[in-house]
C-alpha cells in the first residue's frame, strides 16, 4: 500500500489525539459493558470508527468527550445487535469479567457487585465522574441529558450503594 | 439548606465543598454522617472501579490505513481456503443458535487448523525439550495470571473479523475452531506480541496462544501454576500453546481438533 504523506500526518494527528486516551475510552467501554474482551472489542470499533470520521473533529480539546461519544454508541450498537440475536443480555454479561488493577479485597468484591448491579443510566455518570473525572456539564454533554439530570442521576447511584453497601458507619 | 438539599449536594458532587455545606454538616449530626458515608464510599469506589488496561491497548498505535484495508479485506473475504480444506466463514451467525454447537461448528476449524495444520508430532512428550523450555512455560503462565478473567466461561462469541484481526498479524488464519471463542487480543509475551485466543471448549475455556516466532523441539507438556496443557511446534519457526485449567477441557479441545482434521495432537 502507497503511502502518502497525508497518510502519515493523518496519521500522527490520530496518535496524538488518540493514543493518550486509549486507556480511559477501554476502562469506560469496560463499565458500560461490564466485559472485559467486550469492552477491548468496543474499543478497537470505536477506534476505527474514529480514524474514519477523524477530519469531523474540529477543536482538538474536544477529542476526548467526541472519542467517549462514539465508545458510547459502539457499545450501544453492539448492545443493539445481541439484543437483535434474541440473547439475554443479563445471561451475557451476568458472570462479570474483571481486569483489576487493584488488589483483590472482600470490601471491594462487594463495592463491584454493587456497582455491577446499578442501573446503566445510574452506573454510567457515576463512572465517568469518578473514574474518568469529569464535570457535571461534561457528562451532561456525553450523555445529552441536562445538568440537572445528571444530578440526580449521581445522588441516586449513590444513594443505592450506600443503602446496600455497609460503609462500616454507623 | 435543609437535608435534603444537603444530601442532593454531597451524593451527587462530593468533591464540591461550599460553606453553606461545611456549616450544614457542622451543625446537624446527620448531614455529618452522611458526608462521612459518602467520603468513604468515594474511597470505595475509587478502588471497586479501577480497572487495568490490556496489552493491546498499552502497545502503540497501529497503523489505521492498513488496518482499515486489512478489515476491508478480511470482510470481503468470506471464504477462507487451505491447502485441503474450504470452510465458508459465517459472516452472521443465526440468532436462534447464536451459542448453541451448530453456531460455531460452521466456523469449525480456525483453531483446528491453526493447531493442526503446525503439528509435526502427534507424541506429546513430557520432558521440555529445547533451550527455554522451562523459561518459556513460566513466561505464558505469568502472562495468563493477569488475565484469568478472560478463562472464565462465557457465552460471548466474537465475530470472525475480530478473531481474524487478531490471528493475522502472526501469519495464522481462522478456518474452524473447537468452539465459540469468547477473547481475542494480541498480547506482548517475551517482546513480541502474539494472539491470545479462549475457546469456550465443551468441557471448559482453554487458551490458545500462538507464537510465530518461538521455537520448540518439539511438543512439551504444562502442568504448572494450576493450568495443565500443551506447546507444539507450528508452522515455520514458531509454536502453538493450549492451555486450560484441567486436562478435561485440554482433551476436549484437542479431540474436536482431531474431528475437524482428522489429526491427533
Amino acid at each position: 500500500m502507497q503511502r502518502t504523506a497525508s497518510d502519515a500526518a493523518r496519521q500522527r494527528r490520530f496518535e496524538q489525539l488518540v493514543g493518550e486516551h486509549r486507556e480511559d475510552l477501554y476502562r469506560y467501554a469496560y463499565w458500560l459493558s461490564r466485559d472485559s474482551a467486550l469492552a477491548e472489542d468496543v474499543v478497537q470499533d470505536a477506534m476505527m470508527r474514529a480514524w474514519k470520521s477523524l477530519d469531523s473533529l474540529r477543536e482538538e480539546q474536544a477529542a476526548k468527550p467526541w472519542l467517549l461519544t462514539i465508545v458510547r454508541r459502539e457499545n450501544a450498537r453492539f448492545f443493539e445487535r445481541k439484543r437483535l440475536e434474541t440473547v439475554d443480555i443479563d445471561e451475557l454479561v451476568g458472570a462479570p469479567t474483571l481486569h483489576l488493577a487493584t488488589e483483590q479485597n472482600t470490601d471491594t468484591d462487594d463495592m463491584r457487585a454493587a456497582i455491577f448491579e446499578l442501573e446503566p443510566e445510574y452506573r454510567e455518570p457515576l463512572v465517568l465522574q469518578v473514574l474518568l473525572g469529569h464535570s457535571t456539564k461534561e457528562i451532561a454533554e456525553i450523555m445529552d441529558l441536562s445538568n440537572g439530570a445528571v444530578l440526580t442521576r449521581l445522588h441516586r447511584a449513590r444513594k443505592k450503594l450506600i443503602e446496600n453497601f455497609d460503609l462500616g458507619e454507623g | 439548606m435543609d437535608f435534603k438539599e444537603f444530601e442532593l449536594s454531597v451524593l451527587s458532587e462530593p468533591d464540591r465543598d461550599s460553606d453553606e455545606i461545611a456549616a450544614k454538616a457542622q451543625s446537624c449530626p446527620k448531614s455529618r454522617a452522611l458526608k462521612r458515608k459518602a467520603a468513604l464510599l468515594e474511597q470505595q469506589l475509587v478502588q471497586a472501579l479501577g480497572v487495568s488496561v490490556p496489552d493491546s491497548l498499552r502497545a502503540p498505535v497501529p497503523d489505521m490505513a492498513e488496518l482499515e484495508a486489512r478489515l476491508q479485506d478480511a470482510s470481503a473475504d468470506q471464504v477462507v481456503q487451505s491447502s485441503d480444506n474450504v470452510v465458508p466463514l459465517q459472516k452472521k451467525v443465526a440468532p436462534a443458535n447464536r451459542f448453541a454447537v451448530p453456531a460455531w461448528i460452521g466456523l469449525a476449524a480456525c483453531l483446528a487448523l491453526v493447531i493442526g495444520l503446525v503439528v509435526r508430532q502427534p507424541e506429546v512428550q513430557t520432558d521440555v525439550p529445547g533451550l527455554g523450555g522451562e523459561d518459556l512455560i513460566a513466561e505464558l503462565i505469568e502472562h495468563l495470571g493477569p488475565e484469568l478473567s478472560s478463562m472464565q466461561p462465557s457465552e460471548v462469541s466474537l465475530s470472525i473479523e475480530r478473531v481474524s484481526s487478531v490471528l493475522e498479524p502472526a501469519g495464522a488464519r481462522m478456518v474452524s475452531t473447537p468452539g465459540p471463542i469468547s477473547y481475542a487480543k494480541s498480547c506482548v509475551i517475551n517482546g513480541e506480541l502474539i494472539p491470545h485466543l479462549v475457546v469456550q471448549g465443551e468441557n471448559g475455556p482453554v487458551t490458545i496462544l500462538v507464537m510465530p516466532n518461538q521455537m520448540v523441539d518439539g511438543p512439551m507438556s504444562i502442568m504448572s501454576g494450576g493450568f495443565e496443557g500443551i506447546i507444539m511446534p507450528a508452522g515455520d519457526g514458531g509454536s502453538v500453546a493450549i492451555i486450560g485449567r484441567d486436562s478435561a477441557s485440554i482433551e476436549a479441545v484437542r479431540k474436536a481438533s482431531s474431528d475437524t482434521l482428522g489429526i491427533s495432537i
